[in-house]
């Protein structure tokens, strides 16, 4: 799998020891701030990132973002341990922009896109980088969004199929059906752009 | 687009591989048989890699660290506060039920005492669920009543 080095793909502040966690949970449970912002700091990174992705809004993200930990702390002494915090969290937050989808029309940035490696410095290229990303933010935002999360999760996180389906409790099967579709209708979004018809030399045939 | 028969799971799980280039030596044997006997199939694998590459470049954008010190005081001081106000409602409403059953149950008490120990208890009772549920009114009607901008 794809691992790139840079902006966003992996969560850099996700913490490398899983066994430290049922003690923070625990922790956490008795009201230890430490704790709390322990959670905090592992999960927000991870969790702006795939609100950006879904809404495209980043008020919009940091809001839900929020509002999914003042409910999962608010929740935390009926945690089940076997869920884990994560998966009881992402649970939460996919919840929260699910139902955000459905109630608000969001704003497309393409400020919701970061490059991964350092761009070319000249101005034209800024300006070229600036309206390709913003065109790919549009092709996003039409995807349905269970398509959207796929690809978020996917082609912006670079989570694994593994990752994805404990994160979206699914099977792998599943999971790799859903990129099926959705890469199928996000190349096919793409070729109708007007601004990012040129980049597809592959399947145009 | 191409328009392609639908797809087995099968068949769409190994081009998803094949796309992202994780297919075993046993699977690509498989799918290049396949490939033979159905040529659209490697027009719909080049579909599926032109839509990786068109990301490819990209990430999600992260927040200005400063939001999130602030979110953290925040969220932070709420989940200690909000574990704290439990301990104390709890123990609160524990307290005032024992010593208003303890009125209410010495009949060696006036009976007014007793009503007043009963009036008491069910005002208690009206008011913890008149707060719940005017609170519960108000999520509903907002979501973000608690976001901090």
């Amino acid at each position: 799998m794809r691992q790139p080095a840079g902006v966003a793909k992996t969560d850099p502040e996700q913490s490398d020891d899983a066994d430290a966690e049922p003690t923070l949970i625990r922790r956490a449970q008795n009201g230890d701030r430490r704790s709390l912002a322990a959670l905090f700091q592992n999960y927000r990174g991870g969790a702006y990132r795939y609100c950006l992705g879904m809404l495209g809004d980043p008020q919009e993200s940091s809001d839900i973002v929020q509002e999914a930990f003042e409910a999962a702390f608010r929740g935390l002494p009926r945690l089940q341990f076997e869920r884990g915090f994560g998966g009881w969290f992402y649970g939460i937050l996919r919840h929260l922009c699910l139902a955000s989808l459905k109630q608000n029309k969001h704003r497309t940035s393409g400020e919701t896109l970061a490059q991964l490696q350092a761009p070319d410095p000249s101005p034209e290229s800024h300006v070229a980088d600036r309206r390709q990303r913003q065109a790919l933010a549009e092709c996003l935002a039409q995807l349905t969004p269970k398509q959207r999360e796929i690809i978020v999760l996917r082609e912006l996180e670079g989570l694994s199929y593994r990752e994805m389906a404990q994160r979206l409790e699914l099977p792998e099967g599943t999971i790799m059906s859903r990129l099926y579709d959705a890469r199928r209708a996000l190349r096919h979004l793409i070729v109708k752009h007007p601004r990012l018809k040129a980049r597809t030399p592959r399947g145009s045939a | 687009m191409t328009v392609h028969p639908k797809r087995s799971e099968d068949v769409r799980v190994l081009l998803v591989k094949a796309s992202d280039g994780l297919l075993s030596h046993a699977e690509q044997t498989t799918l290049d048989g396949m490939m033979r006997d159905d040529p659209s199939l490697a027009q719909e694998l080049d579909e599926l890699r032109d839509a990786k590459d068109a990301l490819a470049p990209y990430g999600v954008r992260d927040p200005n660290p400063v939001d999130w010190e602030r979110m953290e005081k925040n969220l932070v001081a709420q989940g200690a506060r909000g574990l704290g106000w439990l301990l104390v409602g709890f123990g609160s409403l524990f307290l005032v039920g024992a010593a208003v059953s303890v009125l209410i149950m010495r009949p060696e008490l006036p009976l007014l005492v007793r009503l007043a120990g009963g009036a008491i208890a069910t005002g208690l009772a009206l008011l913890t669920g008149y707060v719940g549920y005017g609170a519960a009114q108000e999520r509903q009607r907002d979501p973000y009543k608690n976001v901090f901008r």
